[in-house]
């Protein structure tokens, strides 16, 4: 490699310098995280309450392990009842149908640690990938042998993955991810973290054209994966022999929300149940869009980022969608949260506190059932 | 975390917040990510306040919070590749011709750091504009130093070879092709 030219270093460093002299004081920042403390409070208090929203309720202990680095939030699993799995990749019961949780003399089940999981997947695929993964990582991390955990290609088979275990001798282990094309081409690390131990479970989300694809990797001894795009969504569960699902997502698939994940062992035990956080996805195909009010913003913040009114009428009156689209789409919003339980609810999509700097304001009627419609955008603070 | 506790920690976000939110900008290139980057790094590291052991360490915390924020995978793809900024191009600056083109090479080099990938953008924020040491560098990011000298150096010839500084930048031209 060439010797780096000082001139660049020196414009970069000025470049940095001025930019950095423009921004303004912030306003209120510890209110602001106050208020984003209280929500990712909320967020795990929340979980707590999945267990009566997911129809695969489910006995027992288990270990709630989040990946380093992942943002996971992991809760402590409770004692349910034995879940009754359903078909392959199958819509389950919405959820308010789920039982009561009761208690389950099932004895705690202790999922194998990440460390020691063998190969798992498609191995032409690993071969594929592997030479072009190592020689990336050894760059980064000299030293660590590559142990392949899972390979395989989205359900559209237009893009393939390799999740892989790298170990070497006094350093910490690290978990990476690899992504390519189908045919190997275009690969990218795109996941380096370090790979705690008591790890016992892995996901990673791959791209593919026209969808995007959630993998879940649990251990060798997981019989079914659920997953729900939100913490009021219904669960898609799988039943799997090798502890792995791979989860089809909407074509739109990467938005906001909050998705969730959870494990059970042959026994039905529930051993493993995290949310997504930081991204989670829009609605799927079995989730009611309008039934969320969460969905039903960010659906209609979606359609006003690709500038489709027609799909932003599903989501909000005529009205609203004229408000919603005479804002300029200048800004990136992702995120957010409405108020808890007032009807017509209240939007942040900007997923900021509007009260200390100016935000999306967005105000809907409805209900669960008859799903809910944005009825008011407005721009400003409170 | 206690009453004292809490103190304690509004007055480190009463002080450290406009420097903080510096790096956050040049993290993520926009104010308004910026300030969501800031609180979210911070109220990570509020949740987690009675678990650090070493105080006066908050602010690397913080800042190793934000910059893996910034570059985890799920975040990345739930913004997608853009980069947004709210910087207008194009406007003339007073000052005459120099001050023009300077304030045109600054442009440059900005759109052109807002191509690199979230973990060459933080290495290049943390080096040259918070001059930490490579070490220091690969501490917050959980690299090893080697990489952060590899992924700088990468990063400074593709500012290089970027057709917005071959244009606006000729230094920048010799440079590439020396």
């Amino acid at each position: 490699m060439s010797p780096i030219d000082p001139t660049v270093e020196t414009a970069l460093r000025r470049a940095l310098a001025e930019h950095a002299a423009q921004v303004p004081p912030p306003l209120d920042t510890y209110r602001g995280m106050q208020h984003r403390a209280t929500r990712m409070r909320r967020r795990r208090t929340g979980m707590l309450s999945v267990a009566t929203v997911a129809v695969v309720a489910a006995a027992a202990v288990g270990v709630p392990l989040g990946l380093s680095g992942h943002d996971h939030d992991s809760i402590t699993p409770r004692q349910s009842g034995v879940p009754t799995a359903p078909s392959v990749a199958a819509p389950t019961a919405t959820p308010s149908s789920t039982p009561p949780s009761t208690p389950s003399s099932t004895p705690p089940s202790a999922p194998a640690d990440a460390l020691d999981w063998a190969f798992r997947g498609d191995g032409a695929v690993r071969s594929t990938l592997l030479a072009d993964a190592q020689a990336t990582f050894a760059d980064a991390h000299p030293g660590f042998t590559l142990a392949p955990l899972w390979a395989g290609t989205t359900p559209q088979g237009g893009w393939s993955g390799l999740i892989f275990r790298a170990t070497a001798a006094g350093q910490d282990a690290r978990l990476g991810v690899w992504i390519a094309q189908a045919d190997g081409s275009a690969g990218s690390l795109v996941r380096d973290d370090v790979l705690e131990a008591g790890t016992t479970e892995i996901d990673q989300q791959l791209p593919a054209d026209p969808s995007n694809a959630l993998v879940v990797l649990g251990a060798p001894d997981t019989k079914q994966i659920g997953y729900a795009p939100t913490v009021d969504g219904n669960f898609q569960s799988q039943r799997v022999t090798d502890g792995v699902a791979v989860f089809g997502l909407d074509a739109s698939g990467v938005g906001n929300g909050v998705a969730y994940v959870e494990l059970h062992d042959t026994s039905g035990t529930l051993t493993y149940r995290a949310s997504l956080s930081a991204g989670g996805f829009l609605a799927g195909e079995n989730v009611p869009p309008t039934s969320v009010r969460e969905l039903v913003m960010n659906g209609l913040l979606q359609a006003w980022l690709a500038d489709d009114r027609a799909a932003a009428a599903k989501y909000a009156t005529a009205e609203a969608v004229q408000q919603m689209f005479a804002i300029p789409r200048s800004l990136h919003y992702v995120g957010g949260d409405c108020t808890d339980g007032a009807t017509p609810a209240t939007c942040y999509p900007n997923g900021r506190d509007i009260s200390t700097q100016p935000g999306l304001l967005v105000t809907m009627d409805g209900g669960a059932s008859a799903g809910y419609q944005v009825t008011k955008v407005t721009m400003g603070s409170e | 975390m206690d009453t004292k506790a809490q103190e304690q920690f509004r007055e480190f976000v009463a002080g450290r917040s406009p420097a903080l939110l510096r790096t956050a900008y040049l993290l993520t290139g926009s104010h308004p990510d910026a300030e969501d980057l800031l609180q979210t790094a911070l109220a990570k590291t509020y949740l987690r306040y009675d678990r650090i052991r070493d105080k006066g360490a908050l602010e690397s915390y913080v800042r190793r919070a934000m910059v893996t924020t910034q570059t985890s995978f799920w975040r990345r793809r739930a913004r997608g590749r853009e980069f947004a900024t709210d910087q207008v191009p194009d406007r003339p600056p007073p000052g005459g011709e120099d001050a023009a083109e300077t304030t045109a090479i600054r442009d440059a080099m900005w759109r052109s750091l807002g191509r690199l990938g979230a973990r060459q953008r933080a290495v290049l924020v943390l080096r040259y504009y918070e001059d930490l040491s490579e070490a220091e560098t690969a501490d917050i990011l959980g690299v090893a130093p080697g990489t952060v000298k590899s992924q700088a150096a990468r990063a400074l010839a593709t500012l290089r070879a970027d057709a917005d500084l071959a244009v606006d930048f000729p230094l920048t031209a010799q440079g590439a092709t020396s």
